[in-house]
């Protein structure tokens, strides 16, 4: 009994209403005529796509630099690899791994920039970070105009100039790691075998470091500082080192969430998305100062899965198109009550 | 605030003033909705339906001295109004005489009919509530907020639609 | 040595406000606008804008930050428009009877009851705070008002029966604070009612600042714990504090939307935040310190760039969206170099105290370290 009342005051009500709430959907799905196996083959790919965003929230979380509503910078990254890969019109496997090669030198050094910006501004990172990435995306908007991009997929046709706000990356990289070893049972299910082992395969990658000497590093500065102090770790490296990682993981974020979506989104796409990656962490149980690879796991599952079934579901019962408001409502809410609780540890 | 110990007189005097100020508040929004209550009152010169009064050739129809309506038979003019009370002078063209009166209009409708034959025939009420038939909407209006800053992650795959190869 | 400190001094506490001085400065020949028509802009622009900037003080003062949940207020006066012209109130008693229906003190009271819960970040949670009220405002406006809430126009609900529809038409209240008491002063016309509105909320500023609540404000912003020792109720004056920001602000969207005079229901709130935060820095303050000259200033500086880039990026590129771009990135860029900037200062500022270099005070670190972005203004 007290384990119980143990495991929902440290869950928290918020997430429990909104398992039960994902599972009623689901329960109610089949009296609506939403298709089950459709849903649950959406739930997954939409999984996949924003996994990597997910995960890319632990180490910043871990090393006390709150969570990274400056993610753009990664995304912004991963733009840029993806962009050149394709204006140097490398195919298939080269594609997808240009891509991720040719992001992740921008994304370290983006990374480390941003790393230097927040250790001189510890204690306002959030607000910061939520700024500078705003900022950058706007610098970029900018670019993405008068870069001299020259495929002709690529810019806009009357002008022939500027980056077009979507591009196709259909016969480039597209479902490259969704095709994978793909299961498909019946017309509706898809399985996106090699996307979830890429997926899992970076969650184990980060699973192992956080157990390396630099990884309990890391989580020593951000929940005991002051023992980090004592035994001398360099709080400010560690930081920066979570910092780059988190860049590099939403520069290879994004590039998995293309090759799944079919198009290079640009422009102010990617001003949103952090909040998704911060919502689901937190829906999965993460607080402030503390996540793990079952709270990835589980809120990116409950958040993609409450965004795949509330359109499908509510929409259909109520006839109405309210499941927006229930996703800003459930995903913002779910942030400040994050925001709000009393953190156990603090700095 | 709560360990300030009040004395008891301050307390009742604390009160009163309080709620003095939220009657006041009160008072203000109620003054606020009288006053600004916007009406459009149609002055209408037309032979009634019923053939009870026939329209006048020719009269000047002012509402709270503003430039007076030329009207004409069979015209009909319409003017915006704010407050419940209003002053609405008629003259007759043909032989200048002028009629007074003050309407007092009701809170739960926007637009008055108000007959000028009517009136100056003395028939009460010579105000009426206009019902506007079915206006035309325009079709294929947005809903919602689409702004996709104020809704993370609202990429909604259906929506984007798919770039010319 | 203590000259060139000074300086320096200067330069940091001043920095967003010559660099953006440059820009705007550098940007004006080249979008070849007249100094006439950016002038008579300007009037427009800060009757519409100052005083949602102003809401943004009280806060500051407290200590609690930008409020970045003004927007819940600007939410408010959005509800409050919405119901003015439902019951077909027109004019400056329309804006007036918008203006004391009083959404925004309970909006009001729910942001400081979740910032005092989230105190050390209260601008990230105010921020997020906006983004959930906005969603429980489009639950309101868009699902129940005319399903739940009667409304009684027809012609503001959306065809379907339910909902305000996406643009409301404020032809009655249109400019009617503004065209109250309109001057001509030569070529300019100047709205004479909307300035006085907002002079009486710079005197009340700094009356406010004078009373007891006023002062208790002060404390809580110097230093939270040692207010609390002197007795000050600190969850109470910061919960005030926000009530009353939540109030102006929902009284500047009111006159904001009254020049526009056309209201997108589920938008006109996004920006809100962004403009007033931006608009408040680029005058020269920071998050611990703002004056009332800081907020004109800003409203001035921010907005002569907002007109004239659109054109300078047409002019320089041949192109107004890289303007657009620009002007979102340089309001953004400030924020973020303010707020950089700002913690950086206080940042080393606890580290002098912390060393002994600054003074021989016996004050507190934390309360030194907050009172060294006050006290240099001075």
């Amino acid at each position: 009994m007290r384990s119980a009342k143990q495991f929902v005051t440290d869950f928290g009500w918020p997430r429990i209403i909104i398992f039960i709430f994902l599972v009623l959907l689901f329960v109610a799905a089949p009296f609506f005529r939403v298709r089950i196996d459709a849903s649950i083959s959406d739930v997954l790919n939409r999984f996949g796509q924003n996994g990597l965003f997910v995960l890319a929230m632990v180490p910043m979380i871990q090393a006390g630099c709150g969570l990274n509503f400056g993610l753009s910078l990664g995304i912004i990254a991963g733009l840029i690899g993806s962009t050149l890969s394709v204006q140097f019109g490398l195919l298939g496997v080269f594609g997808f791994f240009g891509a991720v090669g040719l992001s992740v030198p921008f994304a370290v050094f983006f990374g480390w920039l941003y790393g230097l910006l927040l250790n001189k501004v510890k204690g306002e990172e959030m607000t910061i970070a939520m700024y500078v990435g705003f900022a950058s995306v706007m610098f970029m908007c900018i670019m993405w105009l008068i870069l001299p991009f020259n495929g002709p997929t690529m810019i806009w046709g009357y002008a022939g100039k500027g980056l077009r706000t979507t591009i196709t990356i259909e016969g480039f990289y597209r479902h490259f790691l969704n095709d994978f070893l793909a299961v498909r049972i019946g017309d509706s299910f898809v399985f996106p075998t090699g996307m979830l082992l890429f997926v899992g395969f970076c969650a184990f990658l980060m699973w192992l470091f956080l157990r390396t000497k630099t990884g309990t590093a890391m989580t020593a500065v951000g929940s005991n500082p002051d023992y980090a102090r004592a035994s001398g770790i360099s709080a400010d490296k560690m930081r920066t080192i979570s910092v780059i990682i988190s860049t590099v993981l939403g520069a290879a974020g994004i590039i998995v969430y293309q090759q799944s979506y079919g198009f290079i989104q640009l422009y102010t796409a990617p001003l949103a998305m952090p909040f998704a990656a911060v919502a689901a962490i937190l829906i999965g149980g993460a607080s402030v100062n503390k996540a793990s690879m079952v709270n990835v796991l589980v809120g990116a599952f409950l958040f993609q899965g409450l965004l795949t079934m509330t359109p499908s579901v509510i929409n259909s019962a109520l006839q109405t198109d309210i499941s927006e408001v229930v996703r800003i409502i459930v995903s913002n809410g779910i942030i400040i009550y994050a925001l709000t609780r009393k953190t156990k540890v603090t700095k | 605030m709560s360990t300030e110990i009040i004395d008891p007189k301050v307390a009742t005097r604390r009160l009163f003033v309080r709620s003095g100020l939220v009657a006041v508040y009160f008072l203000l929004l109620v003054v606020t909705f009288l006053l600004g209550k916007g009406y459009t009152l149609l002055i209408d010169n037309k032979d009634a339906a019923d053939g009870s009064v026939v329209a006048i050739d020719g009269v000047l129809v002012s509402v709270d001295g503003a430039e007076a309506l030329e009207l004409y038979s069979g015209d009909r003019d319409a003017t915006q109004l704010k407050g419940q009370r209003h002053r609405v002078i008629v003259e007759l063209i043909s032989d200048g005489k002028k009629i007074e009166k003050s309407i007092h209009l009701p809170l739960d409708t926007d637009m008055l009919l108000l007959s000028v034959p009517k009136l100056v025939a003395g028939i009460e009420p010579f105000v009426e509530v206009f019902v506007l038939r079915d206006q035309p909407r325009p079709a294929g209006e947005e809903v919602g907020n689409t702004n996709a800053f104020t809704s993370p992650d609202s990429e909604a795959l259906e929506t984007v639609e798919p770039p010319v190869p | 040595m203590s000259g060139t400190k000074s300086l320096g001094r200067f330069l940091t506490e001043y920095a967003v406000v010559i660099i953006f001085l440059l820009i705007t400065v550098a940007a004006i020949p080249s979008s070849g606008l007249s100094i006439q028509y950016i002038v008579q802009e300007m009037i427009t622009r800060l009757g519409r804008n100052t005083f949602l900037v102003l809401a943004l003080l009280l806060p500051i003062y407290a200590g609690m930050g930008l409020n970045f949940g003004m927007t819940l207020g600007a939410m408010s006066g959005q509800i409050g428009l919405i119901l003015a012209i439902n019951f077909n109130i027109g004019g400056v008693e329309g804006l007036a009877f918008a203006a004391l229906l009083g959404t925004a003190v309970f909006m009001g009271w729910i942001c400081g009851v979740v910032l005092n819960k989230a105190k050390g970040r209260e601008m990230v949670t105010g921020y997020m705070l906006a983004f959930f009220i906005n969603g429980i405002y489009q639950l309101i406006v868009l699902y129940m008002m005319g399903f739940v809430f009667p409304i009684r126009s027809s012609a503001i609900l959306l065809s379907r029966g339910y909902g305000i529809r996406n643009t409301l038409n404020l032809e009655i209240v249109r400019q009617s604070l503004d065209n109250f008491l309109m001057l001509r002063l030569g070529e300019y016309t100047v709205p004479v009612a909307t300035f006085l509105v907002i002079a009486v909320l710079c005197v009340f500023v700094v009356w406010f600042k004078k009373t007891k609540l006023g002062q208790d404000m002060r404390a809580v912003g110097h230093d939270m714990s040692v207010a609390d020792s002197a007795g000050v109720p600190v969850d109470r004056t910061r919960i005030i504090a926000i009530i009353i920001s939540t109030v102006l602000a929902s009284y500047g969207q009111i006159i904001f939307l009254q020049n526009m005079g056309n209201m997108a229901t589920y938008n006109a709130h996004d920006q809100t935040s962004f403009f007033a935060v931006a608009a408040i820095l680029v005058g020269g303050a920071s998050v611990k310190k703002a004056t009332i000259p800081n907020v004109l200033i800003g409203v001035i500086l921010l907005h002569v760039l907002f007109v004239v880039t659109p054109r300078a990026g047409q002019n320089l590129f041949g192109s107004a969206m890289i303007g657009e771009y620009f002007r979102q990135f340089i309001g953004y860029g400030v924020i973020a170099f303010s707020l950089v900037l700002y913690a950086w200062r206080a940042r080393k500022d606890a580290a002098w105290s912390r060393e002994g270099l600054r003074g021989s005070s016996s004050g507190a670190v934390p309360a030194a370290a907050a009172a060294g972005g006050e006290g240099s203004a001075k």
